[in-house]
């Protein structure tokens, strides 16, 4: 086969695999593309420390680490947040626990049995979702709820949860780092610097950000 | 299976029935799922990190002053350099890809470059006449977009972000230093 069309059908269904997945569903896209702009810049900070030559082998033991405890904490706390909040505001208003007016009567003026409103397992689009009138305002309605979880559950996964978890784990590393470079003083011939020289959190901070400006976290 | 046990639970805790009935809240959601995408989250994710992660670690009592100082210009910075990077790339790329996956129009034809992106399953008569279709539409040319953004960050998170960053701890460390003396006479 000609490598060409062989591209060309793989970029053909590259586009109609994103389009049925993702149209209609803006919250998926925002979790998909916050969870994958996680780990872009998650895998880029701590690709960018392993392989500097700008931090000492001795650094690298502790930088990575708190990196990757970083990443972890934050790709997770996103990624789990977000996610089982959207699953839950779909739930909600497709089962129609959760409607607007107008929909509710709709739905009340277009009674189905089978249709069990606020049932976990009825889905309303099953129902109605061939009628156009439905259709606008559901999708409308749905659209606007998940995305007002999702922006919600968004800020308190990375501007609060993971901010404190990862002070916490920080201010761990620092203390085990101090104690560590306390008894490698104590221990060391008078004569001799200490690898570490006053290993503070601090210190890390200012020559991290000296070397090579990168942060923990840094989000694209 | 204890997941979707976990999201039943918390399910059934709602009441059985909610209903949102002013037309202002009916037509804000509209527009919150019409307008909002990951450039306005990124932005509204920017504002609200601004106002809450510089005081989490200026307040964080596991530290030392000298370090919460540090921490706080440096989270400060890090936050206004993303997140002016951040919204400025996703909003140029989902431009960029909206002029590269158009429609055709009024039988107009499009140029190749044109209709690059666009899937030969989309409809252009239905998406053209109705407003959930083109918003639909859109969805899709906004993850694209997004997903070039991102690949765009992976280069300016070390070429646009890290110099900003530095700018500005530097700029908020010499002003705190500044204030601190200033205080101190």
């Amino acid at each position: 086969m000609n490598p060409l069309k062989s591209i060309e059908k793989a970029f053909e269904s590259f586009k109609e695999v994103l389009f049925e997945k993702y149209k209609g569903d803006p919250a998926k896209i925002m979790i998909h593309a916050g969870t994958l702009g996680w780990i872009l810049s998650s895998a880029a900070q701590l690709w960018n420390v392993a392989t500097s030559d700008k931090f000492t082998s001795n650094e690298k033991k502790f930088l990575i680490p708190q990196e990757t405890m970083d990443a972890v904490v934050n790709i997770a706390f996103f990624y789990l947040l977000t996610n089982n909040c959207k699953k839950l505001s779909d739930k909600l208003v497709s089962t129609g626990k959760l409607l607007s007016k107008p929909l509710r009567e709709y739905v009340k003026a277009h009674p189905i049995a089978e249709c069990k409103l606020g049932d976990f397992n009825t889905n309303l689009k099953d129902f109605y979702d061939s009628d156009k009138e439905f259709y606008d305002k559901f999708h409308q309605f749905k659209n606007g709820v998940n995305m007002a979880v999702n922006t919600v559950a968004c800020v308190v996964a990375s501007n609060i949860l993971a901010p404190v978890v990862r002070n916490k784990i920080a201010s761990y590393i620092q203390k085990d780092a101090i104690l560590d470079e306390k008894s490698h003083l104590q221990t060391a011939p008078k004569n001799i610097l200490p690898m570490r020289n006053g290993v503070n959190m601090n210190d890390y901070m200012r020559n991290s950000l000296a070397k090579s400006g990168i942060n923990s976290g840094i989000k694209i | 299976m204890t997941k979707i046990n976990l999201i039943k639970n918390i399910f059934n805790m709602f009441p059985e029935s909610m209903t949102i009935s002013g037309e202002k809240k009916i037509s804000h959601l509209k527009w919150l799922g019409e307008k909002i995408s990951t450039p306005e989250n990124r932005l509204i994710m920017g504002v609200t990190a601004l106002a809450s992660q510089p005081c989490i670690d200026y307040y964080n009592g596991d530290v030392d002053s000298d370090t919460r100082k540090v921490s706080c210009a440096r989270t400060a910075a890090k936050i206004i350099a993303g997140t002016i990077t951040g919204v400025t790339i996703r909003y140029a790329s989902i431009a960029l890809i909206k002029r590269l996956s158009r429609l055709p129009q009024n039988g107009k034809t499009l140029k190749p470059i044109e209709k690059l992106f666009t899937p030969k399953s989309a409809d252009a008569d239905l998406i053209n006449s109705s407003r959930v279709e083109e918003t639909m539409y859109n969805d899709y040319r906004k993850t694209l977009g997004t997903g070039l953004g991102l690949l765009v960050m992976m280069y300016t998170n070390f070429a646009l972000d890290v110099p900003l960053t530095r700018y500005f701890t530097k700029l908020f460390l010499n002003r705190g230093q500044k204030s601190d003396k200033g205080g101190s006479k």
